[in-house]
C-alpha cells in the first residue's frame, strides 16, 4: 500500500458456501484516480466493493480505506466515502427530500447545495417516494446522496445499470464535474467500458476470481495492440517476440492481439521471416478487456 | 447519539401507517364498548371484547414491526444504504430498535386507550400498559429472529427450527415440572417470569446487535451471528431456568424450617404430613415423611391434600384436585403413598366424576389396606385403592370423620339440622354391603373433639364435654365452671378419659365421674392432651397472654405434675382422624419455641425431627 492510497485490497479472498468468487486479490487506488475494475458478470466485483466499503467481512486477507482497516474502521471511513451501489438500495416509502433530510445530520461536511442542484438538474421529483422513481431518477438520487457529503472517494458499484443513454451521459458528466472540481478519488465497477473510457486513469480487470491485471489505462493502451500482416511465402510464420492474446488466420492474412507491444518488438517482428505488410491498430478499452476475459469471442468477433 | 434519533426517527416514520392505524381500532373499540354497554353487554363480554382486541392487534403489530426491523431490508439487500453511511453499526441497532419499540408500545397505547374510555382508570391504564409493554417488546424480538432467520434463506434455517423445537419443549418440561410440583404461584408471581421475559428481551435483541455489528449486509453471515447469540443465550437462559427450577423445589424437611399447618401424624408409625414453615422463592411444599428413615416425597400445596393414615401409618391416601394446567381433566385424582424405607407414591390416578358426589377427601384407610373411605359433595364412599374404583357410596351430607370397624362396617361422623334442635352431630353405621345404615347416635349441639374405640367425645356448647359410648349408643355428661376457649379431650390408653375444662384437666372414667384433677396455671388453658407413654399424659399449657407455653407431664393415675418442661407444647392439630395411640410417635411430637419438632424418646431424650429455621441442625 502506498502512502497516498486511498482504497487499498491486499490478499483478498472471499468464498460463499465453499464456492471462491475472488482469490488473493490486491490493488491500490492511489489518490485522485479514477480506477474502473471490470470483468465479467458473477466474477465477484460487487462482493469486492462491499469487502473496500466494509459491509462484508472476507475470507481472507483485508481492504483498507485512508489506511485503515475497512470492517473495523468502517463508520469513521465512511464519513470520507460517497457510494452509488448497483441497485439502488434507499428506503422505498422515503422521498429525496426524506433521504437528503436523514443524510445531512450523518455528515459534517455535507451540502445541501450541491444535492439539491443535482436533482434540480436532473429534474428528480422531491416529494415522490423513492420506490416510484425511475431507474434513472433513483440513480441520480444515489448520486446526489454520495456527493452531497463532498467525499474523498466517489465508489460507484455499476451506476449505469440499467439507464438509458441519456440518463448514462448525465450520470458521467455529474461524475467528471466532481472529479475535475474536487480531486475526488474514484472506483468504479462498471460493464459500460465505452462510457468509463474517457475518465478512467486506471483498470483492474477480474479473470476466474483473480484480478488478472491492474495498471493505468495508458499502459494498457501501450501494450495492448491489434498487429495485421499479409501472407507471404517466405518461410515459417511466427509472432515473435510477442506475447499473444489471440489470434487468427483468414485468407487476406494473419491478424491478433498482443499483450506486449513495443517499437523495438515490432522491429524484430518485421524483421523476421514471412511477414509483410504490417499494419499495428491501437485498442480501445472494450477490445482490451475482451481480449483479456475473452480472447476466443474477440477473435470470432475480428 | 443523534444518529441514533435520526435513525429512530426514520423507523417512526416509515412506520407512521401503524400509529394511524392504531388509533383507527382504537376509536372503533372505544365505539364498540359504548355499543356493548349500551346494549347491555356483561362486564364478560366486554372483558372478551376487550382481551381479543387489545391483545390481538398489539402482537400482531409488535410480529410484524419486529419481523420488518432489520431482516426485511437484509432480505432485499437494503441494508447497505445504512452501512454506506458513517452509522456505527451499534447505533444503527439501537436507533431501529429505539424506533420499533417506539411504534409498538405507542399503537399499544393507542389501542388500550379505548378501555380508557370505558373504564376511566388512568392508574389501570398505566398499570396494563407497564406489563404489556415488555412482552409486546419480547414478541417483538421474537418476530425479528424469527423473520431474519427466514429471509436468510440458509440451509442453517433448519438447525433454527430444530432447535427452536428442542428450546420450546425444554422449557416447557420445566415449567410443567414446577406446575406438577405446585409452585406455579412462585412462578406466576415471582420475580422469574420477569427476569425471563428481560432475558429473553435482551438475548434477542442483543442477537440484534451482534447481527448487525457481525453480519452487516451479509445475509447468511448475519444469520450465523444471530442464530449463534440467540441459541448460546437460550440454553444460559434455560440452563439458569433450570437450575432456579431445581433450586425452587429441591427444598428437603430439613429446609422445612419446622413444621407449619398442616401437621398430620397417623396413631402409629413414624409418617409425618406437614407443610415447611420457611419458604423458597416463595414455595413452600407438603412433605410426607417418614421420621424413622428421613425419606420423604415433595406434595404440591396447590393439590391441597389431606392425607388420611391406615392404622399402621405405614400407607397414606388423599384426593388431590387437578392442578391449573390441567384444565382438560378436571376429575379428582386419588394418590397412595406406601412409607416404608422409601415414601412411595405408588398410584396417582383419576377418579371417575360422578355427578352426585365429586370426591374430594379421604376419611379413613381399610385396615385391609385396600380401600378407603372418601366424601364427596353429600355422599360418601368406598375406594378401591389401587384402580380408583368407588365400589359402594351412599348419600350422606356433612361427614367429617369415619372409622372402619373391624366387621366392615363404617361409623360414620357427620353434622345434621334440625328446625327443632338446630345443628347436632350424628353417628351413623354404614355397611357397604347392603348399603343398610343405622343411626347411632345424635348429640344436639355438639362438636367431636377425640374418638378411640367405641368412645368418643364431644364438646357441648362452652362448659359441657359429653363422653359417648358409641356401640351401646350411651352418653355421659361432665360440666366445668370455666368456659373452653380450646375444648380438649383425650381417651387414655386404659380407657379412661382426659377432659380439658377451662383452667383444670380433669381425669374421668368412661362414666364422667372425675378419678383426678390437673390444675392448670393462672390463665392458662389445655391447649394440646397427649399420652406419650402409657399411664403418662401431657399437658400443653398456653397462656391466653400468649407469654407462657409449656407441657405438664402428669401421672395419669394420680394426676401428680411428674415435671414440667418450659416451651415445649405438643405438635398437630387432633383433628378428626383416629386418636394417637400411648407411645407412638404422635403422641409423643412437640414443637419448641424455635418452631422446632421434636420426638421425646423415652427416658427424655429430645430427637429433632425437623430443626427450626436458621438453627443449623
Amino acid at each position: 500500500m502506498s502512502a497516498e492510497s486511498v482504497l487499498c485490497v491486499e490478499g483478498l479472498s472471499i468464498r460463499y458456501a465453499g464456492r471462491t468468487v475472488l482469490e488473493d486479490v490486491s490493488l491500490d487506488v492511489p489518490r485522485g484516480s479514477v480506477f474502473a475494475l471490470l470483468g465479467r458478470n458473477g466474477m465477484g466485483k460487487s462482493s469486492l466493493v462491499r469487502c473496500a466499503l466494509g459491509q462484508q467481512k472476507p475470507t481472507a486477507g483485508a481492504a483498507r480505506l485512508f489506511g485503515e482497516k475497512s470492517w473495523t474502521s468502517r463508520a469513521r471511513a465512511m464519513a470520507r466515502v460517497g457510494v452509488v451501489p448497483e441497485e439502488p438500495d434507499a428506503p422505498p416509502e422515503m422521498t429525496a427530500d426524506d433521504l437528503v433530510r436523514f443524510c445531512r445530520p450523518l455528515y459534517a461536511t455535507w451540502d445541501d447545495a450541491v444535492a439539491r442542484t443535482l436533482l434540480d438538474r436532473l429534474e428528480v421529483p422531491r416529494r415522490t417516494a423513492f420506490e416510484k422513481l425511475s431507474k434513472g431518477q433513483k440513480g441520480a438520487v444515489m448520486l446526489a446522496l454520495a456527493l452531497a457529503p463532498v467525499p474523498d472517494l466517489l465508489v460507484l458499484d455499476d451506476p449505469t445499470l440499467g439507464l438509458d443513454v441519456v440518463a448514462r451521459r448525465v450520470l458521467y458528466d455529474e461524475i467528471i464535474g466532481a472529479l475535475a472540481d474536487r480531486g475526488t478519488t474514484a472506483f468504479v465497477t462498471t460493464h459500460d467500458l465505452a462510457g468509463i473510457e474517457g475518465i478512467v486513469e486506471r483498470v483492474g480487470i477480474l479473470k476466474d476470481r483473480r484480478l488478472v491485471l491492474a495498471e493505468s489505462l495508458e499502459t494498457l493502451k501501450e501494450r495492448f495492440r491489434r498487429i495485421r500482416c499479409a501472407r507471404s511465402d517466405g518461410g515459417a510464420f511466427s509472432w515473435v517476440p510477442f506475447e499473444v492474446v489471440e489470434a487468427i488466420e483468414r485468407d487476406w492474412g494473419r491478424q491478433a492481439v498482443v499483450a506486449n507491444f513495443s517499437e523495438e518488438r515490432l522491429a524484430a517482428f518485421e524483421a523476421g521471416a514471412a511477414v509483410a505488410e504490417v499494419e499495428v491498430g491501437a485498442l480501445d478499452l472494450e477490445e482490451i478487456f475482451l481480449a483479456v476475459v475473452a480472447p476466443a469471442e474477440a477473435g470470432a468477433r475480428a | 447519539m443523534s444518529v441514533v434519533w435520526t435513525v429512530a426517527a426514520r423507523e417512526i416514520r416509515a412506520r407512521r401507517m401503524v400509529l394511524v392505524a392504531a388509533l383507527v381500532v382504537g376509536a372503533i373499540l372505544s365505539l364498540s364498548f359504548a355499543a356493548a354497554v349500551r346494549a347491555g353487554a356483561s362486564a364478560g363480554d366486554q372483558a372478551l371484547i376487550a382481551l381479543l382486541f387489545c391483545t390481538s392487534f398489539p402482537v400482531a403489530i409488535a410480529l410484524g414491526v419486529g419481523a420488518s426491523m432489520v431482516s426485511r431490508e437484509l432480505g432485499e439487500r437494503r441494508l447497505g444504504f445504512y452501512f454506506s453511511r458513517p452509522i456505527p453499526a451499534l447505533h444503527l441497532w439501537a436507533g431501529k430498535v429505539l424506533g420499533a419499540a417506539a411504534v409498538v408500545v405507542v399503537a399499544f397505547a393507542c389501542i388500550q386507550a379505548s378501555l380508557l374510555f370505558s373504564t376511566m382508570d388512568l392508574a389501570g391504564y398505566f398499570r396494563v400498559l407497564r406489563v404489556a409493554a415488555p412482552v409486546l417488546l419480547f414478541v417483538m424480538a421474537v418476530g425479528h429472529v424469527v423473520s431474519s432467520m427466514y429471509r436468510a434463506r440458509s440451509p442453517w434455517f433448519v438447525v433454527d427450527i430444530v432447535l427452536a423445537g428442542a428450546s420450546i419443549a425444554a422449557f416447557g418440561t420445566i415449567v410443567r415440572t414446577i406446575f406438577e410440583a405446585g409452585a406455579f404461584l412462585s412462578w406466576r408471581f415471582g420475580p422469574v417470569l420477569p427476569l425471563l421475559l428481560a432475558a429473553g428481551v435482551v438475548a434477542l435483541l442483543g442477537a440484534a446487535a451482534v447481527q448487525l455489528s457481525v453480519g452487516r449486509t451479509d445475509a447468511r453471515r448475519a444469520h450465523l451471528a444471530l442464530s449463534a447469540t440467540v441459541w448460546v443465550s437460550v440454553v444460559v437462559i434455560l440452563g439458569g431456568f433450570a437450575a432456579w427450577q431445581r433450586w425452587l423445589l429441591g427444598g428437603t424437611p430439613a429446609q422445612a424450617g419446622g413444621a407449619g399447618y398442616p401437621l398430620i401424624v397417623p396413631p402409629s408409625g413414624e409418617g409425618i404430613f406437614f407443610r415447611g414453615l420457611t419458604e423458597r422463592g416463595g414455595f413452600v411444599p407438603f412433605y410426607l415423611m417418614d421420621a424413622g428413615s428421613g425419606a420423604f416425597l415433595r406434595i404440591s400445596p396447590e393439590s391441597v391434600p389431606f392425607p388420611a393414615f391406615s392404622a399402621d401409618g405405614r400407607t397414606a391416601a388423599w384426593i388431590s384436585i387437578p392442578d391449573l394446567w390441567e384444565a382438560d381433566d378436571w376429575r379428582p385424582r386419588l394418590s397412595v403413598a406406601r412409607l416404608a424405607d422409601e415414601v412411595r407414591l405408588d398410584v396417582r390416578m383419576r377418579m371417575p366424576v360422578q355427578q352426585e358426589a365429586r370426591w374430594h377427601a379421604v376419611l379413613a384407610l381399610h385396615p385391609d389396606g385396600r380401600q378407603a373411605v372418601i366424601k364427596g359433595d353429600g355422599a360418601v364412599g368406598l375406594v378401591e385403592l389401587d384402580t380408583a374404583r368407588v365400589g359402594a357410596s351412599i348419600a350422606q351430607p356433612q361427614v367429617f370423620a369415619a372409622d372402619v370397624l373391624a366387621d366392615g362396617r363404617i361409623r360414620l361422623f357427620h353434622g345434621t339440622w334440625e328446625h327443632a334442635v338446630g345443628p347436632a352431630l350424628a353417628v351413623t353405621v354404614w355397611s357397604p354391603s347392603d348399603g343398610a345404615t343405622t343411626e347411632a347416635l345424635r348429640v344436639p349441639g355438639a362438636a367431636l373433639l377425640t374418638r378411640r374405640g367405641d368412645i368418643a367425645v364431644v364438646a357441648v356448647g362452652r362448659r359441657e364435654k359429653a363422653i359417648l359410648d358409641l356401640a351401646a349408643g350411651t352418653e355421659h355428661r361432665v360440666v366445668s365452671v370455666d368456659a373452653d376457649l380450646l375444648p380438649r379431650a383425650l381417651v387414655l390408653g386404659d380407657g379412661r378419659l382426659a377432659l380439658g375444662m377451662g383452667t383444670e384437666v380433669r381425669i374421668t372414667d368412661a362414666a364422667g365421674t372425675t378419678l383426678a384433677v390437673v390444675p392448670l396455671p393462672a390463665k392458662s388453658q389445655a391447649s394440646a392432651l397427649r399420652e406419650p407413654e402409657l399411664g403418662q399424659l401431657a399437658v400443653g399449657v398456653w397462656s391466653l397472654a400468649l407469654s407462657k407455653r409449656g407441657t405438664l407431664f402428669v401421672d395419669a393415675a394420680t394426676g401428680a405434675v411428674l415435671r414440667e418442661e418450659p416451651g415445649l407444647l405438643p405438635a398437630g392439630a387432633q383433628g378428626q382422624g383416629a386418636q394417637a395411640e400411648p407411645g407412638s410417635l404422635a403422641s409423643r411430637l412437640f414443637t419448641n419455641e424455635d418452631g422446632a419438632l421434636v420426638a421425646l424418646e423415652p427416658g427424655g431424650r429430645r430427637r429433632v425431627i425437623l430443626a427450626a429455621a436458621g438453627s443449623g441442625e
